[in-house]
This record gives structure tokens, C-alpha cells and sequence, in this order.
């Protein structure tokens, strides 16, 4: 049994139909999932249930044996991580995602550094940097002494933060969170959820996060979508479903 | 305390305690020696620091890119060989410097090609590039000029020019040194490319993760640092020895490495105790000289004066281990899905 329901808002990717075979094993058996603009969708299952495998389609890092992706509407085609970035999507990785021994904004900018000319070269444009990792660590909620400092001395909740802000800077309409929560105290975990209703509430943002912790995502999220073995089994809205429920749907499986 | 102490990094505080400690050896000399030995002195310092410093300013920006190179021995005996070579070939000393920077520059690109796409061990990569660097200069020397053991230039105009002072001769060379240690300052702390550096040194997964080639960075990186070492041995053979012998270099490259440590990879750090290492050179040289010493140094103490600098790295490595705490990447191979 499939338990359906419409999901909150108007749909910003939808995936159609995704199915994926390793070998002889299939690892996605034709999943349909959509995810709004403004929503916070819980991707959740035990371990081996297809949620990673269903992200990396998305975020561009495998491709699908069949099925069909669109963006707002419209069919695109996602290939490599680039084409992903491109429309919007933006995966937060989990733990060592920072480089500890830099500093907050080097962090926030590796790859994408803002330069300005001076003549014959181009210089990092620190000041910028500074400036702009300062006000988008501030948009999302966190105060930080200073940019400057080396990205380790922030505790493993701030540096997620760090890593969502960036995220958002650079274009993201889409945060992809794979397991953001499963390695950090009960008191960062908070924080990020925090976060993460901040990016929705007061960004605009939508966020596919993925865990197989419940009591984590069921406060903050607008639907969840369960999946079983590379089958979806429940797509339904938090208000239509309690916290045993759905937690019984994802250790047991759907009824038979 | 005063805050501006208090607020100093280690760095801050390791560049202010070395500069201190410098100038009151300075002034020590000074005091007990009179102006013009300190000057001398000082002079001789500066020599013997230029080819220290080179090496060390390059293979600083070569382990900030995350390889460790303790190649750079073999390296300068190699370039020393290939400029005096050059010099006499093309009858130039500028043109020879910069043979010796280009030898430098292509053995460093096959040290970074075998540390990054050969997944070599770096260890035994550098090892090798010694020992190459001691056969092959015994090799070219009898090969080329059938002379075992060293070949001198024998026209002096085959050297850089240099201005001669009542204290010494001053090669402009020496101030090349300040030169390429603040570009290499720079390019590390304000270019695109000097922060892909770090970023390859301090984490390459995560570079990598961020759509920067780590292996091309690094390889490039350690180019630069060859061609800094590449020029301490033409230095040292064209200019200040004004000849190869089979080891020009004497272990300045392990000097090299050794200020490397001291300085956890800080240029003005590194640079510093290049100094301090050179002075030491200075004051055995001139101990050998001086007319007081004379019975001392016929007497088998020349051997221990040449022993100073060496001692002086021990003793300043003992005192002063790696203070900074460096990403435990550096000298680590790196591929990707590893």
C-alpha cells in the first residue's frame, strides 16, 4: 500500500519514475518524488532503502537507467554535479566538508574566490569575502566573532551552518542535506533544524533532507516520503501522519 | 602583558623572539668586535643565507601545496652542475642563473608528476633525487671537463656582477632573495592561486570536492619551489663559489628543510633562521681568518669551526620543534575515491 498525498506547494524539481539497477540489484524501483518551492521534505528510510541512491540522481552524481527529471515544469537533464549546481541544487555534504585549518570565510569562498584587478593581477578581494561570508552566516542566524578565525574552532553545528550559508550564497533554491544531524550532539542538532526552518521561512528556500532519524526531521518538516527496498511507501504531509506512525512505516515496512 | 603581545599568533610571537634573539647576536658582535667585523661579518652572513633561504622560500610554497620534497640537496648539486655547464656554454652568468633555475624547475616536475598522477612515495622520490643529484655531478664532472672532485670558473666575468665594499663584495643577488620570499609571500596570501595552494596542502579532498584540480595545483606549486632551488645552486656555484664542486651544495638543502620545520612553513620565519644559519657560517669563516685563532685553528680546530652551522640547525631544531599545528595531509599522496 502506497499511502499519496499532493505534496504542499507548487513542485520546484520532480522526479518521475527514477529506476536504477546496480548488477542484479535494483536499488531504485521506479520512484516518483517532488519537492515544492518553500518545502522542507524528510527523505527518510533505513539504511539501504534507495535515499542515497535517489540524491545522486538528483544532484547529478550517477545517472538513472530510466525516468525523467523536471525544474519547475520543465525537463532537464542532469548529468554531472554541474548541471545540478546549475538549476539550483545544492548538496551540503555531511562531516569534512570544511578544511579545519582555514579560515571561515576561505572556507565559505574555496573555489569561487571574489578577486579584484589591480593593475596587470588579480587579488583576492579579502575585504568582500569577509564582508559578505559575515552577513550571510548573520542572514541565517549565526553571530560569529570573526570570519577570520580557522574554521575548527566553530563546533561541527556552526560549521553546517557555515556550509548551508554558502550554499544559499551561491544560488541555491535547493539544499540536498544527506544525514546533517547523525554525528552532532542534541544541542547542535537544534541548531541546524534551526537553521534549516530559517533557510524556508525567511530565505525561501527548499531542503530534501535525508536521515533515518525521525524525532530529528518531524518537527521542522512539511512531508515526508518514506521509502522501502527502492520503492516509495508513503509521500503524506506532517499533519496527516503522528511521529509512531511514521516511525513504525519506516521499521516495518508498509502493511502487507 | 600589553595586548599587542598577548594578541600576537605564534607566528607573530616566534618572528618577534628571532628577531630579538638576532639582534642581540648582532649587537653582541658588534659590541665585542667593533662596527666594521660586524659589518663583515653581517656580509658573509647574508652570502651564506642566500642560497639557504631560496631553497627554503620554494620548498615552502612546494609543502604548502601539500608534497614534501627533501629532494632539493640533490636538486641544487644538479642545477650547480648545469649553470657553471651554461655559463662557460653561453658565456653568460644571468643566463647560467636561470639554466639553474630551469634544471630545478623540470626535476621538480618529475619529483610532482611522480608524487600526484605516479602515486609515488615522496619519501623515496626525494631520496632519489639525492642520490641522482651526488652521481650525476661526479658523472657531468668528468665527463664535461675530465676533472674529478670540481671545476672553477676560470674567467671571473663568468660571475655576476657584484660591488665591492670595504667589508666584503656585495652580490646583488642577495637582495633577490627578499625579492622572491615576498612574491612568494604574496602569491600565497593574496592570489587565487596561492589559496588553491594551501587548500591542496591542507585538504585535497575537500579541494577536490570543490572543482580544484589538486594534482595540477600541485604540481605547479612545487615547479616554483624546484626553480627557487634551482637558483640556490646556481647561486652558490656561479656566484658564490664561482665553481661546481662534486658537493657545492655541502647539505644547505637539509639546511633548507631544517628552517623549513623551524618555521612551520612561515616565509619571514624561515628566512630568519636561514639568517641566523648563515651568520653562524660567517663567524666560523672569520674565527678561521682571524689572527688570534690561529694556533686554535692549526691545531684541528678548522674541523670544528666547520662544524658550527651544522651544530647551530641541531640545536635551533632541539630548542625550537614545529610549533604550529599543520594539517597532517602534507606529504601525503592524495587520490581521488581514496
Amino acid at each position: 500500500m502506497t499511502i499519496q498525498s499532493s505534496i504542499t506547494t507548487a513542485p520546484l524539481f520532480e522526479m518521475q519514475g527514477i529506476r536504477k539497477t546496480y548488477r542484479d540489484k535494483v536499488a531504485l524501483n521506479g520512484v516518483d518524488f517532488a519537492v515544492g518551492e518553500r518545502e522542507v521534505v524528510g527523505l527518510i528510510g533505513d539504511n539501504g532503502a534507495g535515499k542515497s541512491t535517489l540524491i545522486k540522481v538528483l544532484t547529478g552524481l550517477i545517472q538513472p537507467d530510466s525516468g525523467v527529471i523536471s525544474h519547475r515544469g520543465k525537463k532537464v537533464d542532469i548529468t554531472t554535479p554541474a548541471d545540478a549546481h546549475a538549476l539550483g541544487i545544492e548538496p551540503v555534504h555531511q562531516r569534512g566538508a570544511t578544511i579545519g585549518e582555514m579560515t571561515i570565510w576561505e572556507n565559505f569562498f574555496l573555489g569561487r574566490e571574489v578577486t579584484r584587478r589591480l593593475g596587470p593581477v588579480s587579488l583576492l578581494d579579502k575585504a568582500r569575502m569577509r564582508e559578505m561570508t559575515t552577513k550571510c552566516t548573520h542572514d541565517l542566524g549565526i553571530e560569529l566573532p570573526s570570519v577570520d578565525r580557522r574554521i575548527e574552532t566553530l563546533s561541527g553545528g556552526e560549521q553546517q551552518a557555515v556550509m548551508i550559508g554558502r550554499a544559499i550564497h551561491f544560488g541555491g533554491d535547493l539544499l540536498v542535506m544527506d544525514e546533517p544531524t547523525s554525528a552532532l550532539s542534541i544541542r547542535e542538532t537544534d541548531k541546524v533544524l534551526g537553521y534549516v526552518q530559517n533557510a524556508r521561512d525567511n530565505l525561501g528556500k527548499s531542503v530534501i533532507f535525508i536521515t533515518h532519524i525521525i524525532r530529528h526531521i518531524y518537527p521542522i518538516a512539511d512531508r515526508f516520503v518514506v521509502l522501502w527496498k527502492g520503492e516509495k511507501i508513503a509521500d503524506i504531509r506532517r499533519d496527516q501522519i503522528d511521529r509512531k506512525d511514521l516511525e513504525n512505516l519506516v521499521i516495518n515496512g508498509p502493511e502487507r | 602583558m600589553p595586548d599587542y603581545l598577548a594578541n600576537l599568533t605564534q607566528y607573530g610571537r616566534n618572528r618577534l623572539i628571532l628577531f630579538v634573539a638576532t639582534s642581540l647576536l648582532l649587537l653582541g658582535i658588534g659590541i665585542a668586535l667593533g662596527g666594521n667585523a660586524l659589518l663583515t661579518i653581517t656580509l658573509l652572513g647574508i652570502a651564506a643565507m642566500t642560497p639557504i633561504g631560496l631553497a627554503a622560500i620554494g620548498e615552502i610554497i612546494n609543502q604548502r601545496g601539500g608534497l614534501v620534497n627533501i629532494g632539493i640537496e640533490g636538486i641544487i648539486v644538479i642545477a650547480g652542475l648545469t649553470s657553471i655547464w651554461s655559463a662557460e656554454a653561453l658565456g653568460d652568468p644571468y643566463l647560467a642563473l636561470i639554466v639553474g633555475m630551469l634544471t630545478g624547475a623540470a626535476l621538480s616536475f618529475i619529483f610532482g608528476v611522480i608524487a600526484t598522477y605516479g602515486r609515488g612515495s615522496q619519501i623515496i622520490a626525494g631520496l632519489g633525487m639525492n642520490l641522482i643529484g651526488l652521481g650525476v655531478v661526479a658523472f657531468g664532472l668528468v665527463q664535461i671537463w675530465g676533472t674529478p672532485g670540481f671545476h672553477m670558473l676560470g674567467d671571473d666575468s663568468l660571475r655576476p656582477h657584484r660591488m665591492f665594499t670595504p667589508w666584503g663584495p656585495v652580490s646583488w643577488l642577495y637582495f633577490l632573495t627578499f625579492l622572491f620570499a615576498g612574491l612568494a609571500w604574496f602569491m600565497l596570501a593574496w592570489t587565487r592561486f596561492g589559496m588553491h595552494v594551501q587548500a591542496s596542502g591542507n585538504n585535497p579532498f575537500v579541494t577536490d570536492a570543490n572543482g580544484i584540480d589538486v594534482y595540477k595545483v600541485r604540481i605547479k606549486a612545487c615547479v616554483m619551489g624546484g626553480a627557487l632551488s634551482g637558483l640556490a645552486g646556481g647561486f652558490l656555484a656561479v656566484d658564490y663559489l664561482g665553481g661546481v664542486t662534486k658537493d657545492v651544495s655541502q647539505g644547505r638543502g637539509f639546511m633548507a628543510l631544517a628552517c623549513i620545520v623551524f618555521s612551520a612553513l612561515d616565509i619571514p620565519l624561515a628566512l630568519g633562521i636561514a639568517f641566523v644559519f648563515g651568520l653562524t657560517e660567517a663567524i666560523a669563516l672569520w674565527v678561521q681568518n682571524a689572527a688570534w685563532a690561529k694556533d686554535f685553528v692549526v691545531a684541528g680546530g678548522n674541523s670544528f669551526l666547520l662544524m658550527i652551522p651544522y651544530l647551530s640547525v641541531i640545536l635551533a631544531l632541539a630548542l625550537f620543534p614545529g610549533f604550529e599545528r599543520l594539517s597532517r595531509m602534507i606529504g601525503e599522496n592524495y587520490w581521488r575515491g581514496q
